[in-house]
């Protein structure tokens, strides 16, 4: 009798390991703190459906058996003092099938003990986790459908509390590992490994310091050169063949501030840095001796007289 | 005297380009993932954002760096989890319906049927295509396809 007994706990026990393994694989790996305590509760909110169709398939192993559950609960009590957190509801749930077959008493109609194991399943290991832990706003929110199901004697008024609850959280949400320093991050349950993937690949990725430091103005050099050696008109955009055999005979003439806004603004278009003084670097060190001034004097002059003459010559004649 | 100048500066100039280059030659271990290949081009970013603005409208350049990481990121992301199908099935080429699939997957089911949609128009226009160039080539199988 005993031995019968063993073996049918034994597999009872390890599916329920694995279940509780394979969903809280990350969670388990962290610190039991706070925030993990409210990472468990949402995912056993998340796992729920699963629990009720292992509970069934643990009843349905029961029937068959006919074992006595006396020394089966009797066995789990000192395993639920050693076990975590995660697994204590796990144990709880054992538990309350247990305590179900007590109160039906033997064989009854397998549909009633199916939904009965259900609402039992969702009430009891709620009630185990407000007395092991305080949870101060958690508490508050689970704790009333454990006190409407103690109150209530008949179990009509239960199973609309548990659609309700199970509605309310369809959208389930799956917090991330606590990687930044503002805690966890609650995401979307199908993008919950690709971020996982993600983030080990951006980390390796900064392990080999292969990202990019800051953004370069440009990707050539010869190009760059090419640009600034350009014909510019008036309002600095580049003189293409026609414009430049036509200015040749024209003159143009414009004001020191409206050279140097638009010149800044095509700098931005041509994905030039914003200061001026900067762009300048790009000819020589010995540049960097010109004041913010003398850049005004030199765009002015610049635009007014870049037509068939190259801008070197204006920058050497300054220096 | 100011063709000198101009002349030194050049040189100059060049010299830098060629250490520049002959550095990075010499430091292939640590080399760093060039801006173009990690990220979409931020003038075509650009475009596809005035697109849908009013004609008047501006984008400033952070607006388009910040779009710039953003869709190039979410490219990997799905890209990722076609890959790692892929990988599963032991299979070596990511192929639209991947995409498409691995887009219902992440949760984005209101992406995911449009681009269906849109690649099985895709496929029937290139056969379409390559019909008529089969049929321009060979006018005798042409008339073969049509008896």
């Amino acid at each position: 009798m005993k031995n019968l007994c063993e073996k049918d706990s034994g597999p009872t026990h390890l599916t329920y390991y694995a279940l509780g393994r394979t969903s809280w694989g990350t969670s388990s790996e962290s610190d039991v703190q706070q925030s993990s305590m409210s990472k468990s509760l949402s995912l056993k909110i998340s796992v729920l459906p699963q629990q009720c169709h292992k509970t069934k398939l643990l009843n349905f192993q029961y029937q068959d058996r006919d074992s006595s559950s006396t020394q089966s609960s009797g066995q789990s009590y000192p395993e639920v003092g050693s076990a975590q957190s995660g697994q204590i509801s796990v144990q709880c749930s054992n538990c309350s099938a247990c305590s179900t077959l007590n109160t039906t008493g033997g064989k009854s109609v397998e549909g009633v003990i199916s939904s009965t194991v259900g609402i039992q399943d969702y009430t009891f290991p709620l009630s185990q986790l407000c007395y092991n832990q305080s949870l101060a706003h958690t508490a508050f929110h689970f704790a009333e459908p454990c006190f409407i199901g103690l109150v209530a004697a008949p179990y009509a008024p239960q199973p609309n509390i548990n659609d309700a609850q199970l509605v309310g959280m369809s959208p389930a949400r799956i917090p991330l590992p606590p990687d930044l320093i503002e805690g966890p991050m609650y995401v979307n349950a199908k993008q919950y490994h690709a971020i996982l993937r993600r983030r080990q690949y951006r980390a390796k990725l900064e392990a080999q310091n292969k990202l990019i430091k800051e953004r370069k103005p440009y990707l050539h050099e010869s190009r760059h050169l090419h640009a600034l050696k350009r014909a510019r008109g008036s309002g600095g955009r580049f003189l293409n063949a026609k414009k430049l055999t036509s200015a040749n005979h024209g003159d143009s003439i414009t004001t020191c501030s409206d050279v140097f806004q638009q010149h800044e603004s095509d700098f931005r278009l041509c994905g030039y840095p914003s200061r001026i003084g900067r762009s300048v670097q790009g000819y020589s060190v010995e540049i960097n001796i010109i004041y913010q001034s003398l850049c005004d004097k030199l765009f002015w002059h610049t635009s007014k007289c870049s037509i068939g003459k190259s801008s070197l010559a204006h920058l050497h004649y300054y220096v | 005297m100011g063709d000198n100048n101009i002349g030194k500066v050049l040189e100059r100039e060049g010299f830098k380009y060629n250490f520049t280059a002959a550095a990075s030659d010499t430091s292939a271990q640590d080399e760093v993932i060039k801006e173009q290949d990690r990220l979409l081009p931020i003038a075509n970013v650009g475009r596809i954002m005035k697109q849908i603005l009013p004609p008047n409208a501006k984008i400033s350049k952070e607006a388009k760096e910040t779009m710039q990481e953003c869709v190039s990121e979410f490219i990997s992301f799905v890209t990722g989890e076609a890959s790692d199908k892929c990988h599963k099935e032991k299979r070596k080429t990511v192929n639209g319906d991947d995409i498409c699939w691995a887009l219902a997957t992440l949760g984005f089911d209101d992406y995911s049927e449009p681009l269906k949609r849109y690649l099985h128009k895709y496929r029937e226009f290139e056969g379409e295509r390559a019909n008529q160039n089969k049929g321009n080539n060979n006018t005798y199988e042409n008339n073969i396809a049509n008896i």
